[in-house]
């Protein structure tokens, strides 16, 4: 019978930047007490200069001279953004993906975030601009979650760039990453990589830079986040942690040794199943079909707007070219710590039996 | 649904080819759809409007199959299509 159908599948805050335009020199002698320049402050996030009102400690300093324009400039609002209209919403995330809506500011063509009870986010069309708005309740470090593991990777990606929610570590001269649905450990295999000695990329967000014969992935920032018994369960000395938002358990890991490299030759990507812990016996590896594996990348990619179809259909495409050089592999194991060291040996094992296409220079 | 109704692609519909097999967007509910070979024969067929029984003449002709389990099968696939809103018969 033929088949058709078949798979579905922020510390204190400083004020606002005031610009000083240029004045006539018998003027700017009064401005000059009245005016405070404020720094803003320059990282770096997925390879772009990103300038904020305050420090974000998370990422790596941006180094490029301060006359180099930022590509992403964030900004604290003094009152609460105004709301899109009840007809200007556009799409909510379910809970497990950050419980978000997404709104349409029609005046000035901007993009309204919402996290309630905790942030807006105002983002401009192209990406250039993201201001911010923190509720009453919400701590400094719980705001910089939102910025940097929600809002940040889809602004990037509104840029263009395909970004995929999934850890990577650093194996020889290429890069191994991990994609699953939230709380199917794959911050938790990561860190269990890192733990046993592979350089962290990241554990949230990717930047996917396919190539003629190769994909190479670009870390949006080197982070590490993790349940306090995950933590006590893989490091034999506990690394130092910073609470990550005040709304959950999870902690950040201190990482004071992160490498910044040139994007790496991505060799393989592992998708972490959904099956129960009782399900599984053993360990198993499955080559996933390259339709399965466009299916994966699509499912996996952060995304601002949805609905818009020129970047569906410009993310459906680049990620089925990926899909048709890049091994994906389906990936089971019982979830216990004490198969972990088995599961890094049966991932590393398959990893010699096949280099990745293009990863030359090795 | 019967073999003298057109069927179009729904413009919430957004495809790719990978390979010999397809993957689907419905753009307003945000749900990806896989395709086999064969129903991504069916999905590039669909691009200009055909009625059921237009598809299924082409696919008899390059699939070694009988009309009777082709014209089942076919129905089957574009009802799928239908209730996931990829796809409308007229």
């Amino acid at each position: 019978m033929l088949r058709g159908l078949v798979s579905r599948n922020a510390g204190s805050f400083g004020s606002f930047l005031h610009a000083c335009v240029s004045v006539k020199k018998a003027k700017a002698i009064k401005l000059s007490n009245s005016v405070t320049e404020i720094r803003l402050h320059r990282h770096q996030f997925a390879g772009m200069a990103v300038a904020s009102a305050w420090p974000l400690p998370e990422l790596p300093s941006d180094r490029a001279p301060t006359s180099v324009r930022p590509t992403i400039t964030i900004s604290l609002l003094a009152a609460p953004p105004p709301n899109p209209g009840a007809r200007d919403w556009i799409h909510h995330w379910p809970e497990e993906l950050g419980a978000m809506s997404l709104g349409r500011i029609v005046e000035g063509n901007k993009f309204f975030l919402r996290f309630p009870g905790l942030a807006d986010f105002v983002v401009a069309q192209n990406g250039s601009a993201v201001d911010v708005w923190r509720g009453p309740e919400t701590t400094p470090e719980t705001l910089r979650h939102l910025l940097l593991d929600q809002v940040l990777p889809r602004v990037v990606a509104q840029k263009g760039r395909l970004v995929l929610h999934a850890g990577a570590v650093r194996v020889g001269q290429e890069a191994i990453a991990f994609v699953g649905d939230t709380g199917r450990g794959k911050s938790t295999l990561t860190a269990s990589f890192h733990a046993a000695g592979h350089s962290l990329l990241s554990d949230d967000g990717l930047e996917l830079l396919p190539e003629e014969s190769a994909t190479r992935i670009r870390p949006t920032y080197p982070s590490l986040r993790l349940w306090p018994e995950t933590v006590a369960g893989l490091f034999a000395r506990q690394p130092d942690l910073a609470p990550m938002a005040h709304y959950s358990s999870k902690r950040r890991v201190i990482l004071n040794s992160v490498e910044s490299s040139a994007p790496l030759p991505l060799a393989a990507l592992y998708v972490l199943t959904p099956d129960a812990q009782d399900d599984v016996d053993g360990i198993s590896l499955t080559p996933l079909s390259p339709r399965e594996a466009c299916m994966t990348i699509v499912s996996n990619s952060f995304q601002l707007d949805v609905t818009d179809l020129r970047r569906a259909t410009s993310l459906l495409t680049v990620a089925s070219n990926i899909a048709q050089q890049l091994p994906v592999f389906s990936l089971a194991y019982p979830r216990n710590f004490a198969v972990l060291p088995d599961v890094r040996q049966a991932i590393l094992n398959q990893h010699r039996q096949a280099p990745t296409k293009g990863s030359g220079g090795k | 649904m019967n073999l003298t109704d057109t069927i179009s692609i729904s413009p919430q519909a957004v495809a790719t080819q990978v390979g010999d097999e397809a993957v689907i967007l419905h753009l307003a509910s945000g749900t990806y759809f896989g395709l086999d070979p064969v129903g991504a024969r069916i999905w590039q067929l669909m691009k200009e409007p055909k009625t059921l029984a237009e598809i299924c003449d082409v696919m008899l002709a390059e699939y070694d199959v009988s009309r009777e389990d082709l014209e089942r099968d076919t129905m089957n696939l574009i009802s799928d299509l239908v209730a996931q809103k990829l796809a409308s018969a007229s």
